[in-house]
């Protein structure tokens, strides 16, 4: 396996490291990005959620076959039915292999999934127009191709952001204030990428030349670097006027890393409207309802999550649940006659958040 | 007609002083009231022919053009050199942009539109209310089914031109036989007798060309040759996989810079790849078709073609790419034994078979197909225009002949020890002129070549690639 190894194989057997006992099937799941309350419940169980829907292009078969792979290597076993961890060797190959090459540490898929390619062709455009506007020239072409993208950024513009020298000069601020708080290489990476008068940026083979890396590395790498630079956007909206505002905007285009549906169902919760008339109005079952209240919890760390809970059951799962951590819904249910599944799952997920949030401490 | 209004008009919508051989004589063919089927070679400014036609009669100018990423390119570019009163109307647009169009045609001067749009009647009723002054037909030869690229929808140009009442009419096209400018003529229903022809000669005395036989070396030919020549340059592949493998190949094994281009390469690299390109940042180019149109870089050196083309018109086209500046530049086709294959299978299937057909046909009247792949389009285009089934299956009887018969040309090309310039362009009912200057191909000159070599010094422009962040903003703003 070694020689032939791809960086992706690598980058998932260290997952099994992260999280240990991972089902394959679930692992499969949650890197394709399979948007189901579970699948997204057992990743934020798994500690996997900043890698939810990664690589939806990954078939099953690719997926099984890099199994295979590793197990025959030594580097995997099953210890139980289906159940798969790294082996000592296992590990020393994958820790070995980190140390030569970067490991994406700012992925957050789930999040940025949707916002990923759209924000940074905005971002690119936008970068271009100012940049060619700063030497006065007018002639030349747009490095995003899509129509759609360069009519959102002319709007943008003219609602937000006048072509005139004081908004170039706040957006060459906003690159020099993101790219100081990078790792320099990162930083280097993505200004490489960009467009303007005088410099046409590097195209995938020549950013993978210059990076010294092997294509798939250097997907990850500009991934992983983008990510950052989002998260940095995202948490210092006052540093960033201009980047916030593409970000915001296009962030509700894509949904806030939600699907539609939930998004859509997220926006009636914001108008405080109870779940049936919800459900009602959207002609959904009162379960998908809940279901989407799941997966905005999971999603946003913010969700109000003991706003939906009665606080009769919310102390009552929280005290079970500092008994038997993992005490089942089915014996807490025999318990408390009607107990909601969805609030069992909605303080699951609040006890989770509040020990990543220790742990990380 | 003032003939000094067209020069006037010539520096001041384009800057230029002069025109070049071949648009005078369409536009003012034009301005007599004739229509004309002007045929020029790509890069030799056809869009002038009917920009400074339209702007003569005032009024609005249709322009019906194949390629949606060209016509945006077309209608930005006019925009740039100042003109406001220029629109698309296309797929791509939103459903009210596409609204506000037809309810500002009277505001308009150049309209381009996809063929397909003049297939819907409130389109043509809103153009019958406006007086349209010049309906342009770019790319013609799609019309033909005996052409290049052939496209079925241009078959209906011709009702939608009725409809319109027949308006003054241009059709612009790149090489095509007298053949193609026949069947272009009826398909539009023009007259074909009071209908002129501007036919710029399609030879090109700087393009030399070459031929050669490989024995199991191709690979190291062209390594040979990318090396050799002076660059930049374009190498022609039909397969999207060895025109990566090549790439990979040279870029390892040569200090040039290589990029591929193709259908698979994603949108933002396509453009970046161009744009280097046209910046002279890169010395060689690995492409299939999908690279040249709309290109227009005047310094290209040499094409090779490491596949054998299936028609001359597509080879006279891709090599027509080099030597745009006047200077000598080369043409140079591998050939091994098998290539033919190669594009026979890949003509085997762009055409429909006949259970295609009988699926299209045996549909209803009403239902409304999508055709999942080109070949059930183009059986759903035959079915559209009227063909009987029977009609149908001769046509493609036909076309398939027609394209071995190309092939079989191609064949001929590459071994023949006459002129290659003039067993070419014999294909095109043209003569070579007899006083060549220099050099002209490697059946009068085997050696030529030699001229080409690389002095190296001519394209030695790499420059260092900033890769500090700190510097490349620096660059890219000028504040
Ligand atoms: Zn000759």
């Amino acid at each position: 396996m070694s020689s032939r190894a791809t960086y992706l194989s690598y980058f998932i057997l260290s997952l099994f490291q992260r999280s240990p006992h991972l089902k394959t099937a679930q692992l499969y799941h949650i890197l394709t990005g399979k948007r189901t309350a579970s699948t997204l419940y057992q990743a934020l169980e798994k500690n996997l959620l900043n890698y939810f829907s990664l690589s939806e292009s990954l078939t099953r078969k690719e997926f099984e076959a890099l199994i295979v792979a590793a197990s025959r290597q030594g580097w995997l076993e099953r210890v139980e039915e289906s159940f798969y961890q790294l082996t000592s060797t296992g590990k020393q190959e994958v820790e070995t292999y980190f140390k030569e090459h970067h490991f994406p540490a700012h992925l957050q898929s789930l999040r940025y999934g949707n916002l990923t390619k759209p924000l940074w062709e905005r971002m690119q455009l936008v970068t271009q127009i100012f940049s060619e506007k700063s030497y006065g020239n007018r002639q030349y072409t747009p490095v995003i191709k899509n129509y759609a993208h360069q009519r959102w950024c002319k709007q943008w513009i003219k609602k937000f952001a006048p072509l005139e020298k004081d908004t170039t000069r706040q957006l060459v601020v906003e690159w020099k204030q993101l790219f100081e708080r990078m790792e320099p290489r990162m930083a280097n990476a993505l200004a490489m990428r960009l467009t303007g008068h005088g410099q046409i940026g590097a195209t995938h083979h020549q950013t993978a030349q210059r990076l010294n890396m092997e294509t798939e590395e250097m997907e990850f790498f500009i991934l992983n670097a983008l990510h950052a630079a989002y998260t940095l956007i995202e948490e210092n909206t006052a540093l960033f006027p201009l980047f916030a505002s593409l970000y915001t905007q296009t962030d509700k285009e894509t949904y806030e890393g939600l699907s539609e549906s939930v998004w859509i169902t997220g926006q009636y919760l914001q108008q405080d409207y109870p779940l049936e008339e919800i459900a009602q109005k959207r002609k959904l079952k009162l379960g998908t309802v809940h279901e989407h209240i799941i997966e905005l919890a999971i999603v946003n760390p913010h969700f109000p999550i003991e706003q939906y809970v009665p606080q009769s059951v919310w102390h009552f799962l929280h005290q079970e649940m500092e008994k038997t951590t993992d005490i089942p819904y089915k014996k807490l249910s025999e318990r408390m006659n009607d107990l909601p599944f969805y609030c069992y799952r909605l303080v699951q997920i609040e006890r989770k958040r509040k020990d990543a949030t220790e742990s990380s401490v | 007609m003032q003939r000094n209004r067209v020069y006037e008009l010539l520096e001041e919508k384009f800057g230029h002083e002069t025109f070049r051989p071949g648009q005078e004589e369409a536009i003012f063919s034009a301005l007599n009231g004739k229509d004309t089927v002007v045929m020029l070679p790509t890069g030799t400014g056809k869009s002038v022919c009917y920009q400074l036609t339209g702007y003569y009669l005032g009024g609005l100018t249709l322009i019906v053009s194949p390629l949606l990423s060209l016509m945006q390119d077309q209608v930005s570019g006019m925009k740039r050199m100042g003109e406001k009163r220029v629109a698309a109307l296309n797929s791509l647009l939103t459903s009210g942009e596409k609204r506000w169009v037809l309810d500002h045609l009277h505001e308009l001067r150049f309209l381009f539109l996809s063929p397909e749009m003049l297939q819907y009647s409130h389109v043509l009723n809103r153009l019958k209310k406006c007086p349209i002054r010049l309906f342009v037909v770019d790319e013609a030869h799609c019309i033909s089914q005996w052409g290049l690229d052939f496209r079925p929808e241009y078959l209906l140009l011709g009702r939608a031109r009725e409809e319109l009442g027949f308006p003054l009419t241009m059709a612009l096209t790149a090489t095509a036989t007298k053949q193609v400018r026949g069947q272009i003529k009826r398909s539009l229903k023009m007259n074909e007798s009071t209908t002129q022809e501007v036919a710029y000669p399609i030879d090109r005395h700087n393009i030399k060309m070459h031929t050669e036989i490989c024995r199991n070396n191709k690979q190291e030919r062209l390594l040979h040759y990318v090396q050799y020549l002076k660059k930049p340059g374009i190498v022609y592949f039909s397969s999207k996989k060895t025109a990566d493998e090549t790439a990979r190949k040279l870029q390892a094994e040569t200090s040039l810079q290589v990029e591929t281009y193709h259908a698979d390469i994603p949108a933002e690299d396509k453009v970046k790849i161009q744009e280097q390109f046209l910046n002279d940042e890169l010395d060689v180019i690995c492409a299939t078709s999908a690279f040249g149109m709309g290109v227009n870089k005047q310094n290209i050196r040499f094409v090779i073609h490491y596949h054998m083309p299936a028609n001359p018109e597509a080879y006279m086209q891709e090599i027509g790419r080099c030597g745009r500046d006047g200077k000598e530049s080369a043409a140079i086709l591998l050939f091994e034994e098998g290539d033919q294959y190669i594009q026979m299978h890949l003509q085997e299937n762009s055409l429909p078979e006949e259970h295609h057909l009988m699926q299209v046909y045996a549909g209803k009247e009403h239902e409304k197909r999508i055709a999942e792949d080109t070949r059930e389009e183009i059986a759903l285009h035959y079915k559209k225009v009227g063909f009987s089934f029977e009609k149908a299956k001769e046509q493609i009887e036909y076309r398939k002949k027609f394209k071995w018969m190309q092939l079989d040309f191609m064949l001929r090309y590459v071994h023949t020890t006459q002129c290659k310039r003039k067993f070419l362009l014999a294909y095109f009912d043209e003569a070579v002129e007899s006083d060549q200057p220099g050099a002209c191909c490697s059946s009068c000159d085997p050696d030529f070549l030699k001229e080409f070599q690389d002095s190296s010094d001519d394209y030695l422009r790499h420059r260092k690639r900033d890769e500090n962040w700190s510097i490349i903003l620096e660059k890219l703003f000028h504040i």
